[in-house]
């Protein structure tokens, strides 16, 4: 994690705890050291993901000591961390609600009786939150199939019961792809890419027809960062990161064919519950996000993997 | 509770501004319809697809998707045509069926329940609007479309060209896979030919009531038909390649037939010709010209299966028909209980 100041169009500066290096943590870590490159000179501090009460215990008093340095009126926390991804199992996933609800809880007593206004950011998961429903115009039409929907659901419900906080931003994000090759995992679109560049075959979980909304990590990360700097508001709100456009896997396959110039060898897993359409009416999209072409970026993602430039991974 | 069967609605716009709040309101009526008698069946958007219009089309269609939030918009950079703006809308949709309607309410929106029922009745993919009446009630316009299509047909050999219509209802998933291989060129309707060869028509009314009233045509000139024609035939493998493959085929075999002839003649003193040399240069003209029309056909046929791979044509395509019988039923049910 990260701690470091912002200029805020409210507070100069405010505090920003950044919690994951993941895919979109990375990609806000980005955003955010390309327009404030004095951020860069934050050191990273190794987190611990544990429930261990002692080392957790620790971990936050160090934090909450440098928070009380900058004696800011300003705290905003990113949470776009996470070990369980979208196939995890209960026993992972658990264990993660509990190390969350431990964050929640510390932070409470932290703020007792300070006058430091909090903002929460979470990057929650439209796919996993409403699975298998297509046009989803609504965001309470929820269907939790799977631990990882349940996970992300739970989360933001013990946000939604979090008073001492000002105001929480739920980032319900579709399937996101990345420029950036972190932590050794690539998303569908640069799986495939790669392994056409390399004729090699890739393992597609879902069918040609699966219909999916597909957004960049950069764009999500310029979101995030215009809602921290820009955005005040009480209680709690949803926004979805979403492209809008419905894409097929068939029409995924064909533009990463085009772009890298040679047909790809799939092999299709045709598991039901992977090939289950989900789908965004445009109006859901938040206002603040503005999502990049995606042959444009497929084409750029070619490009960027022909030269092996990966971003370097700061985590 | 989603339905289970959505469609989706794909409407390109060029000059419809007179036309559309009256369509939306058809199409709303159609989407009442659906909600109320069928747990199954829902129409869950409409697609408008503004390519640069020449009127104040995206005012209105502004307006009405404020009002209708069912209503999607999209606006090309350009004026890319008919054919594009509906890849475009269909490449946004979601439905398990799309439903392309032109703008002018020539296409009455109820009529896709007509269409829906037919392509579900007989698992098809497509189906396609076939009117009752002559569309224009002119004579000679409808003479002159009915044979250029047969026409094409014929030098194509491809039997649903008669068929072709803007209104058509298709698979969502081959709709939506056939937009992803079209081209700027690519005729859509010969393109879902290569995805499906279930086609199906279903007789509806399309008269067009504008000409009664004495309001503009859409614009179509023998000038557009003539282009229409030729991104169709671009589009498909041409019969002609086929019939000379065969001529020279048959001329390379006469030739080698009578090589045989010749030889047999000269060898066992048979004299049936009376003009020295000739026999020998009609045979090398025959043996020579069958040899070229033969490789001739071979490389155009070739170019043309080439020229097809580059436009997307598919190895092959897996649909899921499961829920057809479940479409059916639900539109049965519907027409049971309200008079369409």
């Amino acid at each position: 994690m990260w701690i470091y100041n912002l200029n805020t169009e409210t507070c100069k500066p405010a505090t920003v705890l950044h919690f994951g290096s993941g895919l979109i943590g990375h990609a806000i870590w980005k955003y955010v050291t390309k327009l404030n490159p004095e951020v860069k000179q934050s050191k990273q501090i190794p987190y611990y993901w544990g429930n261990e009460e002692k080392r957790f215990n620790q971990i936050w008093e160090s934090i909450f000591q440098s928070v009380e340095q900058q004696n800011t009126k300003e705290l905003h926390i990113i949470w776009a961390a996470g070990k369980a991804g979208f196939s995890a199992k209960t026993e992972d996933t658990k264990e993660e609600l509990i190390h969350f609800r431990k964050v929640l809880n510390t932070l409470d007593v932290f703020l007792k009786e300070k006058e430091i206004a909090t903002h929460f950011y979470i990057m929650s998961s439209a796919g996993g939150i409403h699975e298998g429903i297509r046009m989803i115009n609504n965001p309470d039409n929820v269907s939790l199939k799977r631990p990882y929907g349940e996970l992300k659901y739970a989360q933001e419900n013990s946000l939604r019961e979090a008073k001492m906080l000002t105001s929480v931003s739920i980032f319900r994000i579709s399937s996101v792809y990345s420029h950036s090759n972190v932590s050794g995992r690539l998303g569908l679109i640069s799986v495939l890419i790669k392994n056409g560049i390399s004729n090699k075959v890739s393992n597609i979980f879902g069918a040609e027809r699966t219909l999916r909304d597909y957004v960049l990590d950069d764009d999500i990360a310029k979101c995030v960062y215009l809602n921290i700097i820009k955005v005040r508001r009480k209680g709690v709100h949803i926004e979805y990161l979403v492209d809008g456009k419905p894409s097929s896997l068939n029409e995924i396959r064909l533009m990463v064919e085009k772009a890298v110039g040679r047909k790809l060898y799939l092999q299709y897993s045709l598991q039901k519950s992977n090939a289950t359409d989900i789908t965004f009416a445009p109006e859901m999209q938040s206002p603040l996000f503005n999502p990049s072409p995606l042959y444009t970026n497929i084409k750029l993602l070619y490009q960027n993997l022909l030269k092996g430039n990966f971003s370097s991974h700061y985590g | 509770m989603q339905s289970t069967i959505q469609i989706s609605t794909v409407t390109p716009v060029y000059n419809g501004s007179k036309y559309l709040p009256k369509l939306v309101e058809a199409l709303d009526e159609v989407r009442t319809l659906l909600n109320t008698h069928t747990t199954d069946l829902a129409l869950i958007e409409s697609i408008f697809v503004i390519d640069d219009a020449i009127d104040n089309s995206a005012e209105v269609l502004a307006k009405l998707a404020e009002e209708y939030p069912w209503v999607k918009v999209i606006t090309l950079s350009r004026n890319y045509g008919q054919h594009p703006a509906t890849i475009a809308g269909i490449l946004h949709s979601s439905g398990d069926w799309v439903a392309t309607l032109d703008e002018d309410l020539q296409h009455k929106p109820k009529d896709i329940i007509t269409l829906l029922k037919k392509a579900a009745e007989e698992q098809a993919d497509i189906a396609y609007a076939l009117s009752d009446e002559a569309v224009h009630k002119s004579v000679v316009r409808d003479f002159v479309a009915m044979s250029f299509k047969k026409l094409v047909s014929a030098l194509v050999g491809n039997k649903h060209i008669k068929d072709f219509n803007s209104f058509r209802v298709m698979r969502g998933d081959v709709a939506r896979a056939t937009a992803a291989i079209c081209r700027h060129e690519t005729y859509l309707d010969v393109a879902l030919g290569w995805f499906t060869r279930r086609i199906v028509v279903a007789e509806v009314n399309l008269y067009d009531d504008r000409n009664q009233s004495g309001e503009e045509e859409s614009g179509y000139s023998v000038w557009g038909l003539i282009r229409h024609g030729k991104r169709m035939i671009m589009s498909s493998k041409l019969k002609v390649f086929r019939i000379g493959f065969l001529i020279g085929v048959i001329a390379f075999g006469i030739s080698i037939l009578l090589s045989l002839y010749a030889l047999l003649s000269v060898m066992f003193n048979v004299d049936t010709v009376m003009n020295k040399g000739w026999a020998s240069i009609i045979m090398v003209v025959i043996f020579f010209g069958g040899l070229s029309i033969l490789l001739i056909a071979f490389v155009l046929e070739s170019l043309s299966d080439i020229a097809l791979n580059l436009n997307g044509k598919p190895t092959y395509f897996a649909v899921d028909r499961s829920n057809d019988k479940l479409a059916l039923e639900s539109i049965e049910k519907l027409q049971n209980n309200v008079d369409l």
